[in-house]
């Protein structure tokens, strides 16, 4: 059975990322601390004496789950049009131009950013992070889970309701999407 | 370029790991109050999961242990009584059939007592319309008007316009 003291560090390791994520989807900082608190409580509620091992994709669940939750409630309007554009098409040909040209790009910077000026760094993120929001949302749950959260395809889609093959278009369509956007701004990775 | 490459993971996989790190260069950007109100919200976490293992610890405590198949027994180490209702060790298999003639009964008790509710109820209420229509009959039948005369379309005519 799983301490209290694992439970508080996982969630610690845990709730920055989980803020941050549902911040992108929900644009609303106060919405999200609550869905996050939402998530933390119905976790240690219903699976505190689960395996520590398999809170990270309950955890993923239960915050995928609390968003959706937040989203049919409000049902607002900005819900409705992420729902419509995730409808729309995408020529993966003229994208695949630009990831590449984004990889070319990103190999003539400094990985770990120490030559690059604070600046434009804290300017890449506010776009990287300005972009992401503006994700359909199930790429940005994939692109998230799938890079972010570290999971692998299965977990993704398994955690998404979906199939492989859906997990790796979305994410495919998010990463061409963003460093599409990154680039037409002059922004490397 | 070749457009073809792209479908190799290698190269989806590492545009989108470097995205990521991007994303992470945000997190010890969270403002104090944000990092306050999470630090909140993962204490109340813990102590709900704090209070819900006492919560099913104390009902474990205090039910009935209905452990067992093999009928009543005061149970505890060795046999000695523990103070509370169990039933036995199942395993043994002795008096298995009663232990779930018991539980079956315990179960049906419920339900025995609505039944036998539902009925008196509907007694009373039978019993209550059978002196309700006893006591108009015997109004009728006292009365100085015949009941004969209810019948009569003359004297119903007459009623109406004393009413009007």
């Amino acid at each position: 059975m799983s301490t209290e003291q694992e439970l508080n560090d996982f969630l610690k390791g845990v709730e920055r990322r989980a803020f941050k994520r549902t911040t992108y989807a929900v644009r609303d900082e106060d919405a999200a601390l609550d869905i996050v608190q939402e998530a933390m409580i119905r976790l240690a509620e219903k699976y505190a004496d689960r395996p520590a091992e398999e809170w990270p994709l309950l955890f993923q669940r239960i915050l995928s789950n609390a968003t959706m939750d937040w989203f049919r409630r409000r049902k607002t309007r900005e819900a409705l049009v992420q729902n419509f554009s995730s409808l729309q098409t995408h020529d993966e040909d003229e994208d695949a131009g630009d990831l590449l040209e984004f990889l070319d790009g990103a190999d003539n910077t400094h990985q770990d950013g120490a030559g690059e000026p604070l600046l434009l760094r804290k300017q890449t993120l506010a776009l990287l992070e300005e972009e992401i929001s503006r994700l359909p949302e199930r790429q940005r749950e994939a692109f998230l889970l799938r890079y972010w959260e570290e999971l692998d395809v299965n977990e993704t889609a398994e955690l998404m309701g979906c199939s492989q093959g859906s997990v790796k278009t979305h994410c495919s369509r998010a990463v061409q999407a963003l460093a599409k956007a990154l680039k037409s701004r002059g922004f490397a990775p | 370029m070749n457009p073809s490459s792209l479908s190799e993971p290698t190269a989806l996989d590492r545009a989108g790991h470097l995205l990521a790190a991007r994303l992470d260069e945000g997190l010890p950007a969270i403002g104090a109050d944000i990092t306050e109100r999470l630090r909140f919200a993962r204490e109340r976490a813990v102590a709900r999961a704090r209070h819900a293992r006492l919560e099913s610890a104390a009902t474990a405590a205090s039910a009935p242990a209905w452990a067992g198949q093999s009928g009543w027994a005061l149970a505890g180490p060795g046999g000695a009584v523990a103070g509370r209702w169990s039933f036995g060790d199942a395993r043994s298999g002795n008096g298995r059939g009663e232990g779930s003639g018991w539980t079956k009964l315990v179960s049906a008790l419920p339900l025995l007592i609505l039944a036998l509710g539902f009925l008196a109820i509907q007694d009373t209420l039978v019993e209550h319309q059978i002196l309700a229509a006893a006591e108009v009959d015997a109004a009728l039948l006292t009365d100085d008007l015949p009941p004969q005369a209810y019948s009569d379309p003359g004297f119903a005519e007459f009623l109406r316009r004393q009413d009007r």
